[in-house]
């Protein structure tokens, strides 16, 4: 083989690789590296900086927001720890209750604790207009597990009414997670 | 010649010359490109974050649950709970190993009722963490409470927390609770001179204490005096090391009349799953008196008419 047909040769070997190598890049970015992926590192740094913060909660400021769509949403849900998918949860909640939603609400009670003290939709809806205010801000205080099941433990405040020093009773959330965005949730009622 | 002939020659010499190497390349692409887009529209597996894993020990990650038991465990904690929570009692004693039974529950069906009537109060549900893992033998925390998906917490809630093991019994698997774990029989295991002999029978162990059960038979002709809680250490467990005193001796005197064989149960703290084996039972300050019983029972060292000790090698 001359000189020149081995240079040749060479040439060739090295684009088929630089193809291979740009293809499998291309690949890696699109397989592994979605723009909405939030690394672990995230969700830990998010957590910290969530501690104890006062999260304003309307159909906008859902962790997740409803205006996702539904496959792109259940993406973000999985991708998110426990205790960020807990309070998307408890968030999507407390949309239904400010949009009025009721019956979407009410469907997301646990069947065991509706029978208890829900037994009807309209029950349901005189309880969530006495007890929950026309908007609302929620702060996250803590949260607590029990096997698969979650223990929010919340703040429900007006934020055109109340300040975050407003001193307001700390109410606690009860999640079962069946599957991502699957889940059934209970609350402490109050007297 | 012109410059686009020349250059239209070239690539036609360039083509004639190394037209198979060019096919291959585009079709090497061409595949890759494929490949690619195959790959890409793969449905993506979903995995959830979860970082609850209650076959996974918390105190020892090395010794793990066997893969084909984890079923079989969480089978039978499930089916002993909710025999519990129907206060089906004897379905659920039914699940309680040999052992378990005796020593826990005296083999009465009733005391084990009175335990489960004590915990049940309501419907419960319950959780559970693998704790550790002792060879054969599978420790889990288990958590009972309200079921708080039911009352959202509504007026508070109930936790009872407890450490259970899981055994096979006969190629069964069967569950100690209240923390016991099992019982171990000694056969000659004995310690004897010519004032005494202790015989070492069995030992009950629970997760964090051992029971040993000894006999010990007086051959003099005064009192003898073992343990009275009047001095530190009168008995202890050597665990290679470090030792144990036995406890509550004060309540529990070891004072043996002349001539008597006498049966009692030494309490040490020990972890089951500390990795200690005992090596010996150490009688460290035996008194012997003489017939004046009032003088024995007060077991001061100093009115004793012979002191000594002796070792009772568990490890045999």
């Amino acid at each position: 083989m001359s000189e020149k047909k081995k240079i040749v040769y060479i040439v060739l070997i090295i684009i088929i690789l630089l193809l291979i190598a740009i293809n499998l890049i291309v690949f890696i970015n699109n397989y592994f590296g979605k723009d909405n992926t939030i690394s672990n590192n995230e969700i830990v740094n998010n957590e910290i900086s969530n501690e104890n913060r006062e999260v304003e909660i309307n159909t906008n400021y859902a962790t997740v927001s409803n205006e996702v769509d539904e496959e792109n949403r259940t993406n973000k849900i999985a991708s998110l720890s426990e205790r960020l998918r807990m309070e998307t949860y408890f968030g999507q909640y407390i949309s239904y209750i400010e949009s009025k939603d009721y019956q979407s609400a009410y469907n997301l009670l646990y069947d065991g604790f509706k029978q208890s003290y829900f037994p009807t939709l309209e029950e349901f809806i005189a309880y969530c207009q006495n007890n929950y205010p026309n908007n609302i801000a929620v702060e996250y205080t803590g949260i607590d597990r029990e096997g698969t099941i979650f223990i929010l433990k919340v703040k429900l405040r007006n934020p055109l009414t109340d300040s975050t020093q407003t001193d307001v009773p700390e109410q606690q959330v009860v999640i079962i997670e069946n599957d991502i965005n699957d889940f059934k949730l209970s609350f402490q009622v109050m007297e | 010649m012109k410059l686009g002939t020349k250059i239209l020659l070239a690539i036609r010499k360039f083509w004639k010359k190394y037209w198979k190497i060019v096919i291959i390349v585009a079709v090497i692409w061409i595949a890759v490109i494929i490949l690619n887009m195959y790959l890409k529209n793969l449905p993506e597996e979903q995995v959830i974050i979860n970082t609850y894993n209650p076959d996974l020990p918390v105190m020892d990650n090395g010794d793990k649950i066997p893969e084909n038991k984890k079923e079989n465990i969480s089978n039978v904690i499930d089916t002993f709970f909710n025999y519990c929570n129907n206060k089906e009692y004897q379905k659920a004693y039914d699940l309680l190993t040999t052992d378990c039974q005796k020593y826990v529950y005296s083999d009465s069906l009733n005391e084990f009722i009175e335990y489960v009537d004590g915990i049940f109060t309501n419907k419960k549900i319950y959780n559970i963490q693998n704790y550790s893992n002792v060879g054969d033998v599978y420790i889990y925390d288990i958590n009972i409470l309200d079921d708080i998906l039911s009352t959202g917490t509504t007026g508070g809630y109930n936790t009872y927390r407890e450490k259970i093991a899981l055994i096979e019994e006969n190629n069964v698997m069967k569950i100690s609770n209240q923390g016991y774990i099992g019982k171990v029989n000694f056969s000659n295991l004995t310690g004897e001179d010519q004032y005494l002999k202790v015989a070492v029978l069995y030992k009950n162990m629970s997760y964090d204490r051992e029971e040993y059960a000894v006999e010990i038979t007086n051959k003099t002709d005064g009192y003898l005096v073992i343990g009275n809680g009047a001095v530190a250490n009168e008995i202890t467990l050597n665990l290679g090391d470090q030792e144990r005193p036995a406890l509550d001796l004060i309540n529990n005197a070891i004072i043996i009349e002349p001539g008597k064989t006498m049966s009692y149960f030494l309490l040490f703290d020990k972890y089951y799953d500390d990795g200690k084996t005992p090596k010996e039972l150490k009688l460290n300050l035996i008194r012997l008196f003489g017939t004046d019983k009032e003088l024995a029972e007060e077991g001061a060292t100093e009115n004793a008419n012979l002191t000594y000790s002796m070792n009772i090698t568990l490890d045999r």
